[in-house]
């Protein structure tokens, strides 16, 4: 039941970017992204369902058979996508034969390296289980699964608060996610915290990284696994200093900060310069394209601000209008050049 | 202008502590330098390196420190710079560049040492600061006590306070870490009182003032004290008796 629940919670992502991706027709989102919009969704969503929560007094029970009800839907939408999508493909499998490009044996040997780092991170994450942090989160997860309240109980002392929280904390809702997946999933909360999350962000960052890597360069395959294994070595070395994103990667992926620094900052990047070279490069960019480069980076903004606070939302959005701008500027520079030269 | 000087040596401490990472990003820079050529590609590296301007930026450091202190710091700002970025990206166009199998492989074992040597490869050299805290056999045997006498109220000494709300959840303290941790900003605005702050100062030393501890322990409604290993600690007086010393703490239960 365990494995089941982590193995749900893995895939989770990837459902919720399906239905996204199906119902608002970004047919241009590769699987990569796919997981990375649905990973931002369902933060949005734990949103969306706690701050009001929170703000009614619910237990975490109520709170959980909405997550239930929420997490059913997503299964039976995501079938309803796939199915005909399924119908499809197999359609257009029969009509034309699909030329398999053979691998080289140079793209094996990098996959496979990138995989052992991969796994060796996850290997390092398990072992680190017994070594005990001073973790807010880990108690405030346990405070609130023992006593079946959100942010009622002070998660340090386990007593009730007597003046409460600040308004600002108390829409930060992540670790309330958390105690309500440690609830619905039976799984011990170090062990969602530190392995299944760990690991869920390391894949988020390993996608976002590379998205960003393919906006800035032609990738082929190899490249893009010699970058994962790359990246994945700078984690594995990275046990130096707290703080640092690596060791933040391999102790503390569950942490806000650490998903806002490694998946949604570079994803927001990534969507930033998509949309100048979208504008760049076509004579007319649609509407409609422009209104998804915005409902994805108003996505990445929901999220910061639900799992680490206003502060680093706003500083998320003022940092992507400040590369656009450099962008913009830039853009504008090389169109006097060429006006000048002509 | 002082406070500036000392965040920007934070910064460069942190950056020699974390195993000359920065070196190997400058390295890498260089390297995109040489393999991208391009002028259409530079607006990208223009971009990046101006955020990185702006967060090497001395001025910048001030303005934050002065309107957001917590973020003033180079340490909590560098992370804003995806700076990680760069060293995989330089070495993935380079063994795109290679000219043979053997030269991609070359470049990638010699990448893999540089950063094995940099940093801190599966924590075997233990360089640097790492917060994991192992879990001790004296910590542990406290945690067991806690759930055997399944106690209303505990005042535990610092050095176990970590560990009795994350193994035995259901333990209720008089005191938590945000007493003498002052950076934590849990956003919770309930306070403690002075008398609850003496009470953690007269903890730190307990072979002097156990009875004063015990005595506001009893007031403040714990049933359970737990203190640091001292030879002269006293078996039983009044209504409080040791209940176990296991070498590094003893532990009192008051009736």
């Amino acid at each position: 039941m365990d494995v089941l629940g982590a193995v749900f919670f893995i895939l989770l992502p990837y459902m919720a970017g399906y239905i996204c991706k199906n119902i608002l027709r970004w047919k241009e989102t590769n699987q990569i992204e796919t997981y990375l919009i649905g990973f931002f969704f369902l933060f949005f969503l734990q949103g969306i369902v706690l701050i009001p929560c929170v703000w009614m007094g619910k237990s975490l029970k109520a709170v959980c058979n909405i997550f239930y009800g929420c997490f059913a839907c997503i299964v039976v939408l995501c079938v309803a996508f796939l199915i005909p999508n399924i119908i499809r493909c197999l359609r257009r499998e029969k009509k034309h034969e699909f030329v398999k490009t053979p691998r080289k044996m140079t793209e094996r040997i990098y996959f496979l390296a990138m995989l052992l780092v991969f796994l060796l991170i996850v290997l390092r994450m398990v072992l680190a289980l017994d070594a005990l942090r001073e973790d807010v989160v880990l108690e405030t997860v346990l405070t609130t699964v023992k006593a079946d309240s959100l942010y009622v109980m002070h998660p340090l002392t386990g007593r009730a608060m007597e003046a409460g929280m600040i308004a600002s904390k108390k829409i930060v809702t992540l670790p309330l996610f958390y105690a309500c997946m440690v609830k619905m999933s039976g799984l011990d909360a170090d062990v969602l915290l530190y392995v299944i999350m760990g690991t869920i962000s390391l894949i988020a960052s390993y996608y976002a990284l590379s998205l960003l890597f393919s906006r800035v360069s032609n990738v082929t395959r190899s490249k893009q696994y010699v970058f994962w294994l790359i990246y994945g070595l700078l984690i594995l070395s990275g046990d130096y200093c707290t703080g640092v994103l690596p060791y933040q990667m391999l102790y503390r992926g569950y942490d806000g900060s650490t998903i806002c620094f490694s998946v949604i900052l570079p994803y927001l990047l990534y969507i930033v310069i998509s949309w100048y070279k979208s504008e760049c490069e076509k004579e007319k960019t649609l509407l409609s394209e422009r209104v998804m480069y915005s409902l994805k980076i108003m996505l990445c903004f929901a999220s910061s601000v639900v799992i680490t606070g206003l502060g680093t939302g706003f500083l998320f959005l003022f940092m992507a209008m400040a590369v656009a701008g450099i962008c913009c500027l830039l853009k504008s520079i090389q169109e006097v050049r060429a006006c000048r030269e002509s | 202008m002082q406070g500036v000087i000392n965040t920007m040596l934070t910064m460069f401490e942190a950056v020699k502590g974390s195993g000359s990472y920065l070196i190997l990003m400058l390295a890498a820079l260089y390297i995109l330098y040489r393999v991208h050529a391009e002028k259409n590609q530079w607006y990208i590296y223009y971009a990046l390196l101006c955020l990185i301007l702006v967060c090497a930026n001395p001025a910048l450091v001030w303005i934050l420190s002065k309107a957001f202190p917590v973020l003033g710091s180079y340490v909590t700002f560098l992370p804003f710079v995806p700076t990680l970025l760069f060293i995989p990206f330089a070495v993935a166009e380079l063994t795109d560049k290679a000219k043979s199998a053997r030269q991609a492989a070359g470049i990638l074992v010699l990448t893999a040492l540089l950063i094995g040597l940099a940093g801190n490869l599966f924590g075997l050299y233990q360089k640097g600061d790492n917060k994991a805290i192992q879990y001790g056999e004296s910590q542990a045997a406290v945690v067991e006590i806690i759930k055997e006498q399944q106690p209303e109220m505990v005042l535990a000494d610092e050095t176990v306070l970590p560990f009795l709300r994350t193994k035995a959840p259901e333990t209720v303290l008089l005191y938590g870490r945000d007493l003498y941790q002052h950076g934590m900003d849990l956003g919770i605005i309930d306070l403690y009182g002075e008398e609850l702050l003496d009470l953690y100062e007269a903890m730190k030393n307990p072979k002097d003032t156990i009875d004063d501890i015990l005595s506001m322990a009893d007031i403040y409604g714990c049933d359970m004290v737990i203190v640091k290993q001292f030879e002269t600690a006293p078996a039983k007086s009044g209504h409080y008796t040791k209940l176990t010393d296991n070498g590094q703490y003893i532990v009192y239960m008051i009736q």
